[in-house]
């Protein structure tokens, strides 16, 4: 008789011993589970423009690298759009779960769908979808041609102000190139369709803003994409082959050039230019 | 009365010269089996697959230099190898002479391959005095102190069969090259080697690998050099899948696809991995077949990986989440 009741008693312990580890296993598997993530690295890009049913509108994009998504503001849709191209899902989103940061990035909750718009289409370089019977078309931003005066550059891309902020120019050579007394001119030679260019032209841009009243005057000339870069009539007549590049002039003639590695520093590259055209004047 | 032949001394200068012209040119063979679709690549860009397709037309030179190379340097100073060789040296000169000239007028600037294939990195410039200097003066020092090559030809034959069975060898090693794991060999892409120093182009156009990568010079950095095409878009969805995890170091993906081209390339598939830019000229002789990655650590090459790397293995270096991503309960 005793024999019988510890054994039941055993059984009974062994029963709840196999329902706490079975409960500890799904607890921990529920926590370890990856949970849907919120997207945060949304950062505003100037890289495309929206056109719904064939006229251009003014959109803001935010662009998250981390999970190839795009986000589209504009008071010409209904409400946000998201693009995750890596489904090719078109989506609209509730404003309610878009959360701006004090970094300027946004941030896109991961419950923010309100609607399904079905998958994108690709056409060439643009992206088609539809929300509520107007066609939408993504399309890359044309660029900037010819002449541009500095405010225009700098408020073309956001990329540009972002990089422009990240540069820290080397102090000491910047405090060099403001006591320069003879007039230097750079000619800065760019494609706003150029990921080198929206990399590295913002450092230039950076020592532009860090030279203020100084006696050097930078300038900025856009070039087309692509073979038409080589035929553009002033590319060709100064021999500019590739983007960026800057020439340096002193007294109207050319002293040097601003290419490759010199614009991971071009305070510095621009420094060299003119202390080794200064050297060279017998 | 017999005819007095060359003295000793242009005999010794005349074999030299053909010693040292038939290494160079035996060198040169070699460099470029290493890597025979660069070669073919070379081919096709200067026009001279006309008859037959790049890849026999480079198997076929390849032979003809390695078979007159070597036959020089086994002192055969015939007309029948003399003469073929130089019009090829001929040949290779007008080729690097071209370049120069196109570079001087307007055309694209970058390195020039020359003879010795992708493994020496030079200015169109030093392409051309380089061939014209180690090229020219032996061939025309090798016609020096000859004789009479039919009465001075003992064992000419054996020699020609020797040429001749090392330029089907070199045509069959570079057959079987891109197949064997000889990139570090075969390129300028190997262990030890500083970002900064993988370089193409001259003067303001000199653009290096250090300055396309933008984190090139900090920290640990996966690097992928891949053509966008379909075969690579299979690997994306691994690449990705890294990228995620957040373990590892950052990847990028080097490309010398045009920003069009990327653009489509990302719209259609989808990468969140970052991909860099940078021209066909500094990029092709840094790989025989891609995709091709390396590890860079504060600027400096520290592994190669014919493929893509072993992904798992690197992922394994440390926990962290992918900035940008954020876990919600």
């Amino acid at each position: 008789m005793t024999h019988r009741f510890s054994s039941h008693r055993r059984h009974r312990r062994q029963r709840i011993a196999a329902l706490f580890g079975a409960a500890l296993v799904l607890l921990s598997g529920a926590l370890c589970a990856q949970a849907p993530a919120a997207i945060t690295d949304l950062l505003s890009t100037g890289e495309y423009v929206l056109n719904i049913d064939g006229k251009d509108v003014k959109a803001d994009f935010f662009h998250s690298e981390r999970t190839a998504t795009f986000l589209i503001e504009s008071a010409a849709l209904p409400a946000p759009v998201v693009l995750v191209v890596r489904t090719q899902a078109a989506e609209t989103a509730n404003p309610a779960k878009i959360t701006r940061m004090a970094s300027g990035e946004l941030m896109l909750q991961p419950d923010y769908r309100t609607q399904g718009l079905g998958e994108f289409k690709i056409d060439g370089e643009d992206v088609l979808f539809d929300v509520q019977g107007k066609h939408v078309r993504v399309k890359p931003r044309p660029p900037l041609l010819g002449p541009q005066p500095f405010a225009t550059v700098r408020g073309f891309k956001p990329e540009y102000e972002r990089n422009m902020k990240a540069y820290k120019p080397d102090e000491a050579t910047i405090a060099a190139l403001k006591l320069l007394q003879a007039p230097v001119r750079v000619r800065v030679f760019f494609g706003s369709w150029c990921p080198h260019c929206t990399e590295f032209m913002p450092n230039i841009m950076r020592v532009e803003d860090e030279l203020k009243g100084s006696k050097i005057v930078i300038e900025y000339y856009g070039l087309p994409p692509g073979s038409a870069m080589r035929d553009e009539p002033e590319a060709k007549r100064v021999g500019v082959t590739g983007v960026p590049t800057a020439i340096v002039y002193m007294a109207g003639r050319e002293i040097g050039r601003i290419a490759g590695e010199g614009w991971r520093a071009p305070e510095v590259a621009l420094k060299d230019v003119i202390s080794s055209a200064a050297s060279s004047v017998p | 009365m017999s005819e007095a032949g060359p003295s000793r001394a242009l005999r010794l200068v005349g074999r030299f010269a053909a010693l040292v012209l038939g290494g160079v040119l035996v060198f040169a063979a070699a460099a470029k089996a290493l890597d025979p679709q660069a070669f073919a690549e070379q081919i096709h860009a200067e026009g001279l697959d006309r008859f037959a397709s790049a890849s026999r037309m480079a198997l076929l030179a390849l032979a003809l230099e390695a078979g007159l190379g070597l036959a020089l340097m086994l002192g055969v100073r015939r007309l029948r190898v003399l003469l073929p060789a130089s019009a090829l040296v001929a040949f290779f000169v007008f080729l690097t002479a071209r370049t120069y000239w196109r570079s001087t007028h307007g055309g694209a600037v970058g390195s020039s391959c020359g003879c010795f294939g992708n493994l020496v990195e030079r200015s169109p410039a030093e392409a051309l005095w380089t061939d014209l200097l180690l090229l020219v003066p032996p061939l025309l020092l090798a016609f020096v102190g000859r004789g009479d090559q039919r009465q001075g030809g003992r064992g000419v034959g054996w020699r020609l069969g020797v040429a001749a069975l090392g330029a089907v060898l070199v045509a069959g090693f570079a057959w079987r090259a891109p197949g064997l794991p000889l990139d570090d060999l075969a390129t300028r892409l190997k262990p030890g080697v500083q970002a900064s120093a993988l370089c193409a182009g001259t003067g303001a156009d000199r653009v290096c690998l250090g300055g396309v990568l933008p984190d090139a010079q900090n920290g640990r950095q996966l690097v992928v050099l891949a053509d966008l095409d379909a075969a690579f878009a299979a690997d994306v969805d691994r690449l990705n899948a890294y990228v995620q995890a957040g373990h590892g170091p950052t990847l990028a993906v080097l490309t010398a696809a045009s920003p069009d081209d990327e653009r489509k390339f990302y719209w259609r598939f989808g990468p969140t991995f970052k991909i860099a830019t940078a021209p066909p000229g500094l990029l092709r002789p840094l790989y025989r077949r891609l995709p091709r990655s390396f590890l860079l650590e504060g600027g400096v090459v520290r592994q190669t990986w014919s493929g893509l790397p072993p992904l798992d293995r690197l992922a394994q270096a440390g926990p962290g989440m992918a900035p940008g991503l954020q876990t919600t309960p």
